[in-house]
């Protein structure tokens, strides 16, 4: 039994070693690429994608967030690198060049079945996440306790959405569950009554169970962030050392910015650069 | 020839010995890299702030770093999940080591290895999906989710520990000092609860210490199911971040000082669990010199 | 019950010495319970879901799906200005909308299966070429709203070649005309979809609720009027601007199907299944047993026959001790900064097993301590009589005799490795692809079950690929307790 056992996993480790080993003439190798969990869906089905033309590369990302996404790049782990914020002041002494592949517009959700709420302005949403609106009740809703969903201290989606729905002066309460990633908000938004959180657009059918708000009376649409009208948003960006001309992360860059790319980012909920 | 073999056996003896020494060595290189690592942000945030600040913001300008909050979740989690786990543990050590026979006995502990081996993310998945919707229903927790939900699930997580070292202890407390209570006339159960018990105490609170180890240390299952607000919890319903959840949740985003502070948080915890193993340790030790 | 008392009867229980011993036993009782439902409510969970789907349209058995205009009282179209569309056996769907449908006939690059069906599958789509019949041409403007074709579409020049070409391509779904229908259905490889085209609509605007149940329409028209609702042709609620109501319906499935085995994951875990992560957890598990049982078995080796009772032994000893205790997220942040860092391994493979190889060498070290100290002095004895140097007597006569507790403890060590997460976060990186060396990022079982839970990726597939590890897990338990049972005869003989 062990020794088929044993048998069997040498195989496999031979077998696998065997594929990597593989040469073809025109590109192939490992590529490893990593950064914001947000780009970590348009990333890995570009790469699925691409996949199919050149059977011999593997591409993997490392979904870490966008700070291990620069440094990442910067200190030559991945090659390309996903962020979904702006280079801070800090890096962009670093000499990485950016590009963007998509846009992002981050939606204020909310329980679907408890909250019968569906137009917040900005400042309410920013008084609810600094802890002043603590009640449904205050902004005409059911008399029920709020529960505010809060994304991670160093998150892109927070960061973004902390930029332009920061109530002046004020910080965000500290007293709330925090979550993740997009899909853990969506997910626990959905299955928990009362409650708000805000998540990337792609993110907002994942579960039926949230609806989104308008803010301000502007609905979260596509158009909406593109004539500039709905202002949570940003640019979802790739971060790079030079690239060559011809090499693989070239093709995959321009690759995210062709129609395909853009259609892809837009299968993944994102809004495309171009119509 | 038989030189050769001599130093062929002294080499083995001493690949032997090498082999022996990876493990001491590891524990250095963790200390050395950890404390190496997290150090330097006790210089900057100063010992004491760091130790007993309540705001956690490290992106913030200014940063700050204060890991109270956690130092109190980590404590509020594993207490209250001792608490759960100390009495059934116990009370099921007792059952097998004085109670069951031996069949049934081989198999409760066939269920308790077994339950030692289900991994934690498992754990964390089914309080998130199974224990979580209960408490919601059953108090005024609005996500289900907090110190109480992580301390039910730490509490299964830790009860093979005290079980397996409750049961050992019975089992070492020696045959003459029970049959001499059972010929004064006291009957079973007091014969446990009056001598056995009090005989194998020793070895019972290092089991307790070594649960509590688990508990302080576990990431995954706690990082499921505790919330993770960074806020301070004033009830056992309350969300909370525990020194683990900290590194596992920062880790990912963290960069300069704020990569730091984790290590810091890291030599907290480290020391934390230092202690505790020291001290179960010294317990188990005396529990064996005890019986001599 | 049976109690065994093993101390004098005589005495007669009291009441509180039953209450008492009833208490223990109810503690047992629970614990095993709990333990019960934790694997049942995983296995369960994750072998078997149900959920409720929305949609559209109506979900109904119609194969045929009419083309004409629209006739008073709805599509009633004779075959021949029909159609039939069909898919590769392969394709795990049994029926489609006519909004799906569309989208496979207009997308702009190759449209994947795995929108709807979670298979990792990319759809080769066939029609038949517009200019060569009348019924091509209204499949054409039905499909693609008079424009071209999407990109990727095949044209093919009759039925039968249409059936034959979905028939050889795994992702293969295409259209016939209703009289193929009997040809179609002959052919093993390809199955007849069903079409889904009417929709619901309120028959006034005042009252419509924004979603209704499955079973509500199945109950019959009469109960739908009454509700105000009636069921319309796709083609009515375009041209007259209809807006549909969603339709609920229940959906149960099976998860742990060989497909989930055996297919490699897309999409972030989304699609396909888990293979690449079962190998990828194996060979974890097969090099950390490769690396860390030598070093483990020399550990034990040396502390049970050669150590004295010195202070660099009692050091050794103290530091198992302890490194037994640190917790696996200090390993892990260690293994980031030493293994990833500082030695440059980078996040991947080689750091991973490098990591935990470290977390489990107690683990092995004691258990091979217990099995090496279990072997009777008298074995040694015979040995050094014989004439066998120390080293002689210890690898050909101690280790053989203590193999079944030296296997016991691997197992063991296996069951440590596989369900290791905290270690892996940050040493082995999240890509979901195969383990291609020892640099390349990868991600194993425990890992992936945490990922697509806390990007909330899938919980299905979360409970399914738990589903997994915990059969692993029973599996690891019982080898290991049948060893034990072994061992504990061989002890007795």
């Amino acid at each position: 039994m062990k020794k088929i056992l044993t048998i069997g996993l040498v195989v496999l480790a031979v077998a696998s070693c065997n594929k990597s080993e593989k040469k073809s003439d025109v590109i192939s190798g490992n590529y490893n690429f990593g950064g914001s969990t947000t780009v970590e869906p348009i990333m890995n089905a570009a790469a699925e994608e691409l996949k199919e033309k050149f059977k011999d590369i593997n591409i993997s990302y490392d979904s870490t967030g966008s700070t291990t996404g620069f440094t990442g790049v910067a200190s030559g782990i991945y090659s390309l690198g996903g962020m979904s914020r702006e280079l801070a002041v800090s890096e962009e002494s670093s000499g990485l060049k950016v590009t963007p592949i998509a846009l992002d517009g981050v939606a204020v959700i909310v329980n679907k079945a408890s909250v019968g709420i569906d137009d917040l302005t900005m400042s309410d949403v920013g008084k609810i996440y600094a802890g002043e609106i603590k009640n449904w009740k205050e902004l005409g809703g059911v008399d029920a306790e709020i529960v505010v969903y809060n994304r991670d201290e160093a998150s892109g989606t927070r960061d973004c959405f902390g930029i332009t729905v920061k109530y002046v002066g004020k910080k965000f309460r500290n007293d709330c569950p925090i979550v993740t990633s997009n899909g853990d908000m969506v997910s626990k938004v959905a299955t928990t009554p009362n409650s708000i959180g805000y998540c990337g657009f792609g993110y907002i059918e994942k579960d039926q169970r949230v609806k989104a708000v308008k803010i301000g009376g502007v609905e979260p649409l596509e158009e909406n962030v593109v004539n500039g009208k709905y202002s949570i948003s940003r640019n979802l960006n790739i971060v790079y050392k030079e690239i060559k001309e011809g090499s693989f992360e070239k093709i995959f860059l321009d690759f995210l910015l062709s129609d395909i790319g853009q259609t892809i980012a837009r299968e993944e909920g994102f809004i495309p650069l171009k119509k | 020839m038989k030189k050769s073999v001599r130093i062929f056996e002294k080499t083995t003896e001493l690949t032997l010995l090498l082999c022996a020494l990876v493990s001491i060595l590891s524990v250095i290189f963790i200390s050395v890299f950890i404390f190496k690592e997290g150090l330097p942000l006790f210089q900057k945030v100063g010992f004491f702030d760091f130790l007993f600040g309540g705001d956690w913001s490290p992106t913030g300008n200014p940063p700050s770093y204060g890991i109270a909050n956690f130092i109190i979740g980590s404590i509020a989690v594993t207490f209250l999940s001792l608490l759960f786990a100390m009495p059934i543990g116990i009370g099921v050590g007792i059952f097998l080591a004085e109670i069951s026979g031996k069949r049934l006995a081989s198999f409760c502990r066939a269920v308790v290895q077994l339950f030692a081996g289900i991994p934690s993310v498992i754990y964390g998945l089914f309080g998130y999906i199974a224990i979580a919707p209960i408490i919601r229903r059953f108090s005024s927790s609005t996500t289900g989710l907090g110190i109480f939900t992580a301390a039910i699930i730490l509490a299964l997580m830790i009860l093979p520990t005290i079980i397996n070292i409750t049961e050992v202890s019975l089992l070492s407390v020696k045959r003459n000092l029970r049959e001499a209570s059972v010929a004064l006339g006291a009957t079973d159960w007091y014969t446990i609860s009056r001598v056995v018990l009090p005989a194998a105490k020793t070895g019972i609170a290092a089991g307790a210490v070594l649960g509590m180890g688990r508990a302080v240390g576990e990431t995954m299952a706690v990082l499921m199911v505790a919330g993770n607000s960074v806020s301070r919890p004033g009830g056992i319903l309350d969300l909370t971040r525990t020194l683990t959840m900290n590194i596992a949740t920062d880790m990912k985003y963290a960069s300069g000082d704020h990569y730091t502070s984790l290590f810091t948080t890291g030599i907290v915890l480290f020391v934390f669990i230092l202690v505790l193993n020291l001290a179960s340790n010294f317990l188990i030790n005396r529990s064996i010199r005890g019986e001599k | 019950m049976k109690l065994n008392l093993k101390y004098d009867r005589n005495l007669g229980l009291k009441l509180k010495d039953k209450i008492a011993k009833g208490i223990l036993i109810a503690f047992t009782a629970v614990s095993i319970l709990v333990l019960f439902w934790i694997i049942g409510y995983i296995l369960y969970k994750g072998s078997y879901s149900k959920k409720n789907v929305s949609s559209n349209f109506f979900i109904e058995k119609n194969t045929i799906l009419p083309l004409d205009n629209l006739s008073e009282g709805g599509g009633e179209s004779a075959p021949g200005e029909a159609l039939v569309f069909i898919v590769n056996k392969h394709v795990k769907v049994d029926g489609l909308d006519v909004a799906q449908l569309k989208e496979f006939f207009t997308s702009a690059r190759n449209p994947k299966w795995g929108f709807i069906t979670e298979q990792n599958l990319n759809a080769s789509v066939y029609a038949l070429f517009p200019q060569d019949n009348q019924l091509a041409v209204k499949a054409s403007s039905l499909l693609c709203g008079g424009e071209a074709y999407g990109a990727s579409v095949n044209f093919e020049k009759s039925d039968d070649a249409v059936i034959n070409s979905v028939a050889k391509d795994n992702g293969g779904i295409g259209f016939v005309s209703a009289s193929s229908l009997a040809a179609a259905e002959k052919n093993r490889k390809v199955k007849i979809l069903e079409v889904y085209y009417r929709q619901l609509v309120a028959t006034s605007k005042d009252k419509s609720p924004s979603s209704i149940a499955h079973s509500e329409i199945l109950r019959g028209l009469d109960n739908l009027s009454a509700q105000g609702l009636r069921l319309a042709d796709y083609r009515e609620v375009e041209s007259s601007n209809l807006a549909p109501i969603e339709i609920q319906r229940p959906v149960s499935k099976f998860l742990l199907t060989p497909a989930f085995l055996f297919t490699p994951p897309a999409r972030s875990g989304q699609w396909g299944g888990i293979s690449h992560i079962i190998v990828n957890t194996l060979l974890l598990v097969f090099f950390t047993i490769l690396i860390s049982c030598p070093i483990g078995m020399g550990a034990a080796i040396y502390l049970t026959q050669y150590a004295k009772e010195r202070w660099y032994v009692k050091l050794i000893r103290l530091g198992v001790e302890t490194l037994a205790g640190v917790p696996s997220i200090i390993l892990g942040l260690f293994g980031h900064v030493f293994f990833v860092k500082t030695l440059g391994l980078g996040i991947g493979f080689a750091s991973a097993i490098l990591s935990i190889t470290i977390m489990i060498l107690p683990t092995i070290i004691r258990t091979m301590e217990e099995a090496l100290k279990s072997v009777p002095e008298s074995y040694k004895e015979g040995s050094y009589a014989l004439g066998s140097t120390k080293l002689a007597t210890i690898f050909k006569v101690v280790v053989p005799a203590a193999s079944t507790g030296i296997i016991t403890g691997v197992i063991l060590a296996i069951g440590r490795v596989v369900s290791e997460t905290a270690v892996l976060l940050y040493t082995l990186g999240s890509s979901y692809q195969l383990v291609s060396g020892p640099s390349s990022s990868a991600r194993v079982l425990s890992q992936h079950i945490y990922l697509l839970f806390s990007e909330a990726i899938s919980f299905e597939k979360a409970f399914a690929s738990a589903a997994v590890l915990i059969i692993m897990i029973l599996a690891i338990n019982l080898i290991a307790n049948s060893l034990i049972r072994r061992m504990n005869k061989m002890q007795i003989d």
